[in-house]
């Protein structure tokens, strides 16, 4: 027996090379389980998705079952590839007389072979015909097209006529299974259908013809059809099926609705675009264009509106949660670490980067303020530290100058007939620092809570004091530079309380000032979302972005969100810092609470789940070679933060001010040697 | 590497580039090629050349028609210009590649160019526009071009870092010419003819590469390549079965990772029979 749990990442890998789309892969059980009103429980987290039986056992030889996962995943991306999912029911009864002549049901929120079948007296039994034919069509075209599978279809060939062995029920389920023996290829099996589906196994066959075929054969069926007598019996057999086909022309509806939607989105930009260098030009040939342009955009937001919603309703109808739209929005899947079943879930989350605007709330200027009086000292303190300049390298094979001393003894080593050193030349590198770093920040709601101890810091203000150092921390006796910043919590003049977000932005700001000064590479990113597919990274400041005022406003755009998925956006973070190439690579991050969402493990109060699997996106972070750190200002930071990261790469923060002057240590201590 | 032997390099046009690049040599424009690892680049240029060159009433050899430089990391404008090299008692000025194409009329063809050091960029500026200069520091020598020289860039967008981009002041001196890997029917003609297998064997190649390309996210962000194609044509034809073939020219060049070679395995195995 071979479990699917076995195979399921190298079918996942085959699936995408197969089809070209990342699926994911599910047991077929989770079909069969009432998801719909479970949200717990749904397995439809997007719309490519491989339904497979929890184990397969048909042989003694466990490489057999391999190949027959294989074919059965091939079997359900056939029908993607060769249009089972475009049936439009619109098209069928423009071509099909015979439909054509039966009132179009009334249908609520159905896919459209679900209409299809309604069109018969009795949908079941189109159903189930539609079914053995179709499946029969695509298999067929699946074995034109990829002929190494006729290998692994032969080898299941036993196990399939040991399953239609030929047995007497009634005459409707009789000729229902005579027909699924001819088409299976059971020998000794013949059927009078077979005539009628006879255009199906043409090389040319389409999802029309396959309709025609059900048709066909369920005219000549339908006087065996007794009302409420064979139904039930065909109902239990349609639960044998190992796929619905009608969901899984739902979901991929949906694919072609979100690639409509991306379409309109992208004509859209290109408009927005020919606005913004429209602006300013007075001209009746601009006027009379952007009068065309106006119009245009009317159209495309209307369609796009439209698209949306039916987007929505087809999602909220296989249970896909509908999510906000923005514009701005690229997304990835990342695995996540079971921790309590010790299995990677595959392309579990779904994380939406959206880069981040200043809105009409965003107060940089307050921000600013705020930074403003330690920029100086921040600069000061790392251009302390900052390589200059080229260096003339001696002794190389090749480079710019002859070396003359090693020139006058490669003479001498010459003439004296001793081994000869032939790097005579000197080259000119500069010198530089080859850092990339991601500044990954919280964005959980509870970044929106006050500062504890506030009074107290706010009278130390008033009196003119500054915080004291926090001497207890190995990272602030940093005797490496001379003196440390004291940085002392400002928004004076400010009525309102100060949270743990606003220090984490001024600490960020800082930082960033900083790296700019030593030219650093940098990226500033927020993470927070809600759900597995829900997953926010917010962009503040990309590696190729420079630290404009927009830029700045995006920093001080970041706001309290929603929960604390660490691990994805960890990996994320990891995937940013891969694809810069840098020889050094840092990931700091910056929290106020452990990781925890709606989803995060069994249940909410599972905090265990997240920690482990931000543990183990920390642990791929050091097998690519990125240096991660986590500073938290959660004085309880300890538990779980020993159990995440190796002892020497977290810190835990007593007092929220401090954060500026710790990720300075902290960002110095790591690169720095 | 140049084609030596006189006879044309084989390649398929996938859209006007040949009429593009032509237009740009009456013109005497610096073309840049852009595209992925192994999807014909340096063949196109090669042929190119050897058009340009075989047009012409007094055509040089084809070994000295195109100059091409493989640039990587530690390539300097010394190493592209010339050095002063050691004799038994003296110095002597040995010419770099691209001044020898500047002084001979070649067409000078700098593969990778973002690998190599900045410097090296700055000083193909002056060849680039109207002056077709090459000045030379360490002789004071300061070279015209000769009418025939061309300068033909590439890189590749995809796998260079951000860091390793081609500034804006470098790009806009050239013409650019996109190139991506084939469709399957005009990658199976390529296959086909390099390599002399029979039809259903370059198709079943062609259509092998497409899905491997489907997994760039899975580590080798670039698919695999025509020129890995091809060679897995070649030891089809002799008489290698084809998954062995796959197996040595695809699957283990490309990955090392056991789940993902497993995977291209799988789809070696249902696509050929």
């Amino acid at each position: 027996m071979t479990q699917l749990a076995e195979i399921e990442s190298r079918l996942r890998i085959f699936c995408q090379g197969i089809s070209g789309h990342p699926y994911q892969i599910h047991t077929i059980e989770a079909l069969t389980e009432p998801f719909l009103h479970n949200p717990n429980r749904i397995p439809l987290v997007s719309t490519f998705n491989i339904y497979l039986p929890q184990s397969i056992e048909f042989s003694a030889d466990d490489s057999a079952h391999r190949r027959n996962y294989h074919l059965i995943a091939l079997q359900q991306m056939g029908y993607r590839e060769f249009g089972t999912y475009r049936f439009n029911i619109r098209e069928a009864r423009q071509r099909t007389p015979w439909l054509n002549a039966i009132p179009l049901p009334p249908s609520h929120r159905e896919s459209d072979l679900e209409v299809f079948y309604r069109h018969f007296d009795c949908p079941t039994l189109a159903r189930r015909l539609f079914h053995l034919i179709e499946s029969e069509r695509v298999e067929r075209l699946l074995l034109e097209s990829y002929p190494g599978a006729r290998r692994y279809r032969e080898e299941c060939q036993p196990h399939i006529n040991s399953i239609h062995e030929a047995k007497r029920i009634n005459p409707l389920d009789d000729e229902l299974l005579s027909l699924s023996r001819v088409l299976r290829s059971v020998p000794g099996s013949d059927s009078k259908l077979v005539e009628l589906v006879q255009p199906v196994f043409a090389r040319t066959a389409t999802i029309l013809d396959s309709a025609h075929a059900v048709i066909a054969c369920y005219r000549a069926l339908r006087h065996l059809v007794k009302d409420g007598e064979s139904t039930s019996s065909l109902e239990s057999s349609l639960e044998d099926e190992t796929v619905s086909l009608e969901t899984l022309q739902r979901q991929a509806h949906i694919e072609e609705v979100k690639e409509q939607l991306e379409s309109v989105d992208t004509d859209m930009a290109a408009l927005s675009l020919l606005f913004d260098s429209e602006e300013g030009i007075e001209s009746d040939d601009s006027n009379d264009a952007m009068a065309a342009a106006v119009a245009e955009r009317e159209a495309l937001n209307s369609k796009r509106e439209l698209l949306q919603r039916q987007l929505d309703i087809e999602q909220s109808s296989v249970g896909i949660a509908p999510q906000s739209g923005s514009k701005n929005r690229t997304s990835f899947r990342y695995d996540e670490w079971d921790f309590h079943n010790k299995t990677w879930l595959r392309n579990w989350c779904l994380l939406h980067e959206i880069e981040l605007e200043d809105c009409e709330q965003t107060d940089t200027e307050l921000l600013l303020n705020a930074v403003r009086p330690h920029v100086r000292s921040v600069r000061r303190m790392f251009e302390q530290v900052r390589p200059t300049g080229m260096k003339r390298v001696k002794k190389q094979f090749e480079g710019d100058e002859l070396d003359p001393t090693a020139a006058v003894d490669l003479r001498i080593d010459r003439r004296s007939g001793s081994s000869l050193d032939e790097r005579v030349f000197t080259r000119r590198d500069r010198l530089h620092r080859d850092v990339a770093t991601v500044l990954l920040v919280d964005l959980s709601a509870s970044t929106d809570s006050p500062i504890q101890d506030e009074n107290k810091v706010s009278q130390q203000i008033e009196t003119g004091g500054t915080k004291p150092q926090d001497l207890r921390d190995p990272y602030f006796d940093d005797d490496y530079l001379n003196g440390t910043l004291e940085f002392k919590p400002l928004n004076i003049g400010d009525d309102r309380e100060r949270r743990v977000i606003d220090v984490q932005r001024e600490a960020i700001l800082l930082l960033a000032m900083a790296l700019e000064t030593i030219h650093d590479m940098y990226a500033v990113y927020g993470f927070s979302g809600y759900g597995k597919d829900n997953v926010e990274l917010f962009v503040a400041k990309d590696f190729n972005q420079s630290l404009t005022e927009r830029r700045v406003a995006a920093i001080a755009a970041m706001d309290p969100k929603r929960s604390t998925r660490m691990g994805p956006a960890v990996r994320h973070a990891i995937h940013r810092l891969a694809s810069t190439g840098s020889a050094m690579k840092v990931l700091l991050i910056v929290s106020d609470g452990f990781p925890q969402d709606c989803d995060y493990g069994p249940d909410r109060t599972d905090h265990e789940y997240g920690v482990q699997d931000t543990a183990k996106a920390l642990q791929e972070a050091d097998q690519k070679g990125i240096q991660s750190f986590c500073v938290t200002v959660d004085h309880a930071g300890h538990d779980y933060l020993r159990r995440m990261c190796r002892p020497d790469r977290y810190l835990v923060i007593d007092e929220v001010d401090s954060l500026p002057n710790a990720l300075q240590g902290v960002y110095r201590r790591l690169t720095f040697r | 590497m140049t084609n030596t032997n006189g006879s044309e390099p084989f390649y398929l046009a996938l859209d006007n580039e040949l009429e593009v690049f032509s237009a740009a040599y009456e013109s005497r424009l610096p073309v840049l090629l852009k595209g992925p690892t192994g999807c014909g680049k340096t063949r196109f240029v090669e042929h190119m050349a050897w058009r340009i060159n075989n047009q012409r009433s007094n055509p040089m050899s084809a070994k000295d028609s195109l100059v091409t430089i493989s640039c990587h990391e530690d390539l300097t404008a010394t190493d592209l210009v010339g050095r002063y090299l050691l004799d038994h008692d003296s110095t002597f000025w040995q010419d770099g590649p691209l001044t020898r194409a500047v002084r001979n009329g070649a067409i000078c063809y700098l593969d990778e160019i973002v690998e190599a050091r900045k410097d090296t960029t700055v000083l193909i500026h002056s060849l680039t526009d109207h002056r077709r200069l090459l000045s030379i520091d360490k002789t004071g020598e300061v070279l015209e071009a000769h009418e025939r020289f061309l300068l033909v860039i590439s890189y590749n967008p995809g796998y260079q870092s951000i860091l390793k981009d081609l500034k804006p002041s470098t790009r806009q001196r050239f013409v650019s010419l996109v190139f991506d890997y084939p469709d399957p029917e005009q990658e199976a003609i390529i296959i086909r003819k390099e390599c002399g297998i029979d039809q259903e064997s370059a198709d079943q190649l062609a259509k092998f590469g497409q899905k491997v390309r489907n997994l760039r996210d899975h580590g080798f962000e670039e698919g695999v390549s025509t020129r890995l194609l091809i060679y897995a044509g070649e030891l089809i034809r002799n008489e290698i079965p084809a998954r062995s073939a796959i197996e040595t020219a695809v699957v283990q060049s490309l990955t090392d990772d056991p789940e993902i070679g497993s995977a291209l395995r799988s789809i070696a195995d249902v696509v050929f029979p």
